[in-house]
């Protein structure tokens, strides 16, 4: 379907208003982003002819994230190049319906970040993956570490549950369906937020509720508008919510199904609303030393951010929209850029 | 020659901009950089709820962004250096108090945080406010009281915007000892 469906959450909702901030480094990321993931082997070829190559993930780092070293936006980006490679070795395989196969292509990711190294002889997602890591964890603290491992955990069982949803071709009850897209979506992804920001979010500060519905209802919005965006009858995903929607309530879901997510979507930001009004009471409450309150309100005001990056990145890349005509020259990466 | 030989502050507009350079140094490590500034502002920003894409949340951030870019202006530094003490007072004084950029710069900053603390624009910036903007700005709890009492002229127990625009310009250009806007952040 098309983003512009999704373009009037930026007129009705006060905190989406105002277009983020943009990293005034974001061409040099993406060249060097991009660098990177054809050195691993993630983008083999022009660009422009791949998903993940019209993924252009530096336009959602630099607007989630315009005030950080250039290196540190790079690292992020790199991180979601990485995710989306490894979706599409799913989403694009034979492995796509078999969740045994699914898991053999993650043990060794999982096994690579508790060896710090990938193996000898190791796939492209490994070395990657180890890469990422070696750049990502020092200065992180053990706990930081789990809790990253817990929700790469989350993920590869998000996508088991979507290689079962294939091939038996049932969904989750609606009301099953956020935790389960949630764990699809790459929970780990917010995590990396902190190393970004050279901060950590202290448990007393995970603990708290309005911090939970900050970062679940962030992962939500990102992923319901990912899937109203991406939404096809043969999507490469069962696991969408306007698909889940439309079977659940027999709607046709290019209609009566996608309006629903709609209103979710503006729901759940209205929820996110509440709880940044409510975090900040909670904090101060905490009395947290000015570093440590300073670095859990950058990670917050990134995460605030990240629902309208997100909606401007849907605008602006080219991964939902249909492949273009290979025999015409691509406009990718010309100097002259347009930010909004 | 040394900073003071070069610029026509005094201790009291010097002893202001430290407490503006330990505003942003919280890590205390001697020297400041653009993320210092944005982090202040994602701390000003989360204290009242406020998205960065929120229009009075962009308007406070394209703000700082703007002191950033004034103060590298002036130390002749790119946008992603790290700035001493002594730079830090050099440059916010030729570009604030000598120099003419208060009004551009700095007063849309005055503006934007006074929009945010008076949320239903009526013009009067409340105690619960004010302690939450103070608290972003790291001041001491047992300065906010007395920094509140300094800014409410009228003693009404409500600070008008126009007071806190004001108290930040006297704050930050003036030299007047006796001037309210000296406890603009509490005891300097």
């Amino acid at each position: 379907m098309d983003v512009s469906l999704l373009l009037p959450l930026a007129d009705r909702i006060p905190a989406m208003t105002a277009p983020c901030r943009v990293h005034e480094r974001l061409w040099p990321i993406g060249e060097e982003s991009l660098a990177w993931a054809r050195s691993h082997g993630l983008v083999l070829g022009e660009a422009d002819s791949t998903r993940i190559g019209r993924g252009r993930f530096e336009r959602l780092v630099c607007r989630i994230l315009p005030d950080v070293a250039p290196a540190r936006a790079v690292l992020l980006t790199e991180w979601l190049l990485w995710l989306f490679a490894l979706d599409d070795t799913i989403d694009d395989g034979p492995i796509r319906r078999s969740a045994t196969s699914v898991d053999a292509l993650y043990e060794p990711l999982a096994l690579t970040l508790r060896r710090g190294t990938a193996r000898p002889g190791a796939s492209t997602l490994e070395t990657a993956l180890a890469d990422l890591w070696a750049r990502t964890a020092p200065g992180m603290s053990q706990d930081w570490r789990r809790r990253f491992r817990d929700h790469l955990a989350w993920h590869r069982q998000g996508c088991l549950d979507e290689a079962v949803a294939r091939r038996t071709g049932e969904l989750p009850a609606p009301s099953r369906y956020p935790a389960v897209r949630r764990r699809l979506h790459g929970p780990f992804l917010l995590d990396l937020l902190e190393p970004a920001l050279r901060t950590e979010v202290p448990d007393e500060v995970l603990g708290l509720r309005a911090w939970q519905i900050l970062v679940d209802g962030t992962a939500d919005v990102t992923a319901w508008s990912n899937d109203l965006v991406a939404y096809t009858p043969d999507a490469h995903s069962p696991l969408n919510h306007v698909a889940v929607t439309a079977r659940q309530l027999d709607l046709p879901p290019r209609t009566a199904a996608a309006v629903l997510v709609h209103e979710r979507i503006w729901a759940r930001l209205e929820e996110v609303g509440h709880a940044a009004r409510a975090l900040g009471p909670e904090l101060r409450r905490l009395r947290l030393d000015p570093l440590r309150a300073r670095g859990v309100a950058r990670v917050a005001s990134a995460l605030l951010a990240a629902p309208r990056a997100h909606l401007d990145w849907l605008h602006e890349c080219g991964r939902y929209s249909p492949m273009p005509d290979p025999s015409v020259p691509s406009p990718r990466r010309k100097p002259r850029v347009t930010l909004t | 020659m040394t900073y003071r030989d070069a610029m026509s502050t005094s201790e009291l507009q010097d002893r202001k901009l430290d407490r503006v350079f330990d505003q942003l140094d919280v890590n205390r490590d001697g020297v400041v950089d653009r993320e210092d500034l944005a982090g202040l502002g994602a701390r000003f920003l989360i204290g009242f709820g406020e998205p960065p894409t929120s229009a009075p949340g962009r308007a406070l951030l394209e703000a700082f962004d703007q002191v950033w870019a004034a103060l590298m202006s002036r130390l002749d530094l790119d946008a992603e250096s790290r700035v001493t003490r002594d730079q830090f007072r050099r440059g916010m004084a030729e570009a604030f108090i000598t120099g003419p950029d208060y009004e551009p710069v700095l007063r849309p900053v005055a503006q934007a945080v006074a929009r945010i603390c008076d949320a239903d624009a009526d013009g009067l910036i409340d105690p619960v406010a004010f302690r939450t903007m103070q608290t972003a700005y790291g001041t001491p709890e047992g300065d906010i009281v007395t920094a509140f009492g300094a800014l409410d002229a009228d003693g009404d127990g409500m600070v008008t915007v126009v007071e806190l625009e004001r108290a930040a310009r006297e704050f930050y250009t003036g030299d007047d000892p006796a001037a309210g806007g000296n406890w603009l952040f509490g005891r300097i």
